[in-house]
């Protein structure tokens, strides 16, 4: 008996740093970001914060600026992660192939993810600028009409998924090409043993054994690109007219310039929500992948 | 149920010589074993045949017709692969009904015929309950009957299987090799087993292929393997104990044949005599079985080898030592069990009725006409 209490205390006090760090880390802030949104709490006025219900959460559903923020954030992660895997997936069969110099070519390819985003942003910000980037230099080499890339709302959204696509694209293809490189040669066999065709090979075998690599590195993605602010920082500030404002940019302009902690405080919530259910839609598909057919 | 015949097949990787020049004719319905050491080349001529692999030179005919450009499903080949190959991503009878649904047998089966087929594999191959499992929930012994039956399921006309019992406990080894023979025999197939063991070759092979460094040293029923063998590679191949090879020296002494190893002459009697009488050179490789060997007494006169123990091992009562005479390996095998202790000296006696005379140079056998 007081050996099992003993063995429990000592598993207790041996956890105990890593649950200290995640209450510090993350419940705490989520308790207290909805312990925020609660409340009328800014900071340009005088006034003590004060309950507010759920009245910031009532504000949300009529806030155009907010519903404008939710698609915008949709439009740029359907765009970009879609991209991503389509491009990363297909360099990932690229290298896969045995040609030379692939190899050196790998290494360099995954330097775009090192990078630092603001940098990456600052960077495309220049090279995309309307008067002097020298992405409108080689436009107008062609002989075409310099293009508006920041300030359209279209290819404004387009510039910054370009950025987040030419940064990220490599990281998608470091993990499928993982993957490819793991699974065993002998089930390629089998499939043309049983009279498969390449193409049926890819379709029935390689796809879903890939599926598990594939879930992961798109959850990983959507998470990210959900949260992506340095991009629409660096290169249009959400503009023009709110058309690459997206849920994290305008909650910072809310919470930090507008001083509405309350208010920001509900949108935080918002995304934590989505983004976790999100999440599980994607965590399931990886613990119960569908039985086989 | 298919003859097939391969003549002139050369293979290599790179600067290494699989094999140059093999030749073998396998006749429709029989049980052939590939047999020998690892890296002699058997994987190599298995995958060949598939079509896995395509040969440098040389070619392949099932049933007359040459079939070097024609896939593995064109060449209507199952193959049960060494570490079974299952797609981990479906069940058991989804692994079954996959070579079903490739596209060459587009239309050939309806849903029904699908099902009927699988529930007769799986009946014959006793996996019906595992049916639903998915493959990482079985057993090895279990996925090595999935796999044969995905090998079988198209009712192909070859059969390959590449070590396929290899990684199952001896038990169930035992009771597969009588399964698989009547499967072959049910499925009316031909069918080419690779191994590297002699016991699970000898008692499964209609035709024993015995390799060697990427050579066919003979290929016969198996007790003409085992009985008869056409090289000294075969002779120390098989047995169990496999059979000693002494290097001698042919000669006679006063007109009677003799072999001498390190100076001590060994009479060659009756048939062996007349063979060592009739051979082209003097230098010659006697095969002898292991109970051939007996142990000396300490200064017992007669013994003729002196050797020095290596190994010794007690198996079902019998004792097995391995000698090294001079730099030759001699196995000895009897029920009289005496202490030894490794690098003991050890004289013994060598009875030659029994031995089998090989040509020193090439290692053919030697024979009397």
């Amino acid at each position: 008996m007081s050996q099992s209490r003993a063995a429990r205390r000592a598993a207790f006090i041996l956890i105990s740093p890593a649950v200290l760090l995640l209450l510090a880390l993350n419940v705490f802030p989520i308790g207290f970001a909805v312990f925020i949104s609660l409340r009328h709490w800014s900071l340009s006025i005088v006034n003590p914060p004060r309950f507010a219900g759920l009245f910031n959460y009532q504000e949300l559903t009529l806030d155009d600026r907010f519903i404008n923020s939710l698609s915008v954030s949709a439009t740029f992660v359907l765009i970009a992660i879609l991209a991503e895997l389509v491009l990363g997936f297909a360099l990932a069969f690229v290298f896969n192939s045995k040609l030379k110099g692939l190899d050196t070519l790998r290494k360099l390819s995954l330097l775009p993810v090192m990078a630092m985003p603001l940098v990456v942003g600052l960077v495309w910000f220049y090279m995309l600028n309307e008067n002097f980037g020298v992405i409108n230099w080689f436009v107008t080499l062609f002989g075409a009409e310099r293009l508006p890339f920041l300030t359209d709302s279209t290819l404004a959204m387009l510039s910054i998924a370009l950025a987040d696509i030419w940064q990220w694209t490599p990281f998608v293809t470091l993990v499928i090409f993982a993957a490819l490189q793991s699974l065993p040669e002998y089930v390629f066999e089998a499939g043309r043993m049983d009279g498969l065709t390449e193409r049926e090979i890819f379709w029935r075998i390689t796809l879903p054994l890939l599926r598990p690599a594939i879930v992961v590195v798109l959850i990983i993605r959507a998470i990210d690109a959900v949260r992506m602010i340095d991009l629409v920082f660096m290169m249009t500030k959400g503009g023009p007219g709110g058309a690459t404002e997206v849920l994290p940019w305008y909650l910072y302009t809310t919470g930090f310039q507008s001083f509405d902690l309350g208010y920001a405080g509900s949108m935080a919530v918002v995304m934590i929500i989505i983004v976790t259910l999100g999440a599980q839609v994607f965590v399931r598909q990886i613990a119960n992948p569908e039985k086989g057919r | 149920m298919v003859d097939i015949t391969i003549s002139g097949l050369s293979k290599s990787f790179g600067r290494v010589n699989v094999f140059d020049g093999l030749d073998l004719e396998v006749k429709d319905r029989t049980y052939v074993c590939l047999l020998g050491p690892s890296g002699c080349g058997k994987s190599t001529l298995m995958r060949i045949i598939s079509g896995l692999d395509s040969a440098d030179r040389g070619e392949i005919r099932f049933d007359g017709k040459n079939v070097d450009n024609l896939t593995c499903a064109q060449r209507d080949v199952g193959m049960a692969f060494q570490n079974y190959a299952l797609y981990p991503h479906l069940t058991v009878e989804g692994n079954l009904r996959f070579p079903l649904q490739a596209p060459m047998q587009k239309g050939r089966w309806t849903q029904q015929e699908m099902r009927a087929r699988i529930g007769e594999i799986a009946d014959l191959l006793q996996i019906t309950p595992l049916l639903h499992r998915t493959i990482n929930q079985l057993s090895g012994g279990q996925q090595q009957r999935v796999s044969l039956g995905r090998s079988l399921i198209r009712h192909p006309k070859v059969l390959l299987l590449d070590e396929p019992v290899t990684h199952l406990d001896a038990r169930l080894r035992y009771a597969m090799r009588s399964e698989l023979k009547r499967i072959h025999n049910v499925m009316e197939t031909t069918t080419i087993h690779v191994t590297h063991d002699q016991q699970e070759a000898l008692a499964m092979a209609d035709l024993l292929v015995i390799m060697r460094e990427g050579r066919i040293d003979q290929a016969a029923p198996a007790m003409e393997v085992y009985g008869d063998p056409a090289t000294s590679f075969v002779a120390s191949f098989l047995g169990d104990p496999p059979r000693s090879l002494l290097e001698v020296e042919l000669g006679e002494t006063s007109g009677a044949p003799v072999a001498r190893i390190n100076g001590v002459e060994l009479k060659l009697s009756g048939k062996l005599g007349a063979v060592a009488n009739a051979a082209p050179g003097r230098n010659a490789i006697l095969a002898l079985p292991a109970r051939a060997f007996t142990a000396a007494q300490a200064d017992e006169p007669g013994a003729v080898l002196d050797g020095t123990v290596r190994a010794h091992e007690m198996i079902e009562g019998a004792q097995r030592i391995v000698l090294d005479v001079s730099g030759q390996k001699v196995n000895l095998h009897s029920s009289a069990i005496r202490h030894v202790v490794i690098g003991d000296r050890l004289r013994v006696f060598a009875e030659a009725s029994d031995g089998m005379l090989f040509e020193g140079a090439t290692g053919l056998r030697l024979s009397a006409n």
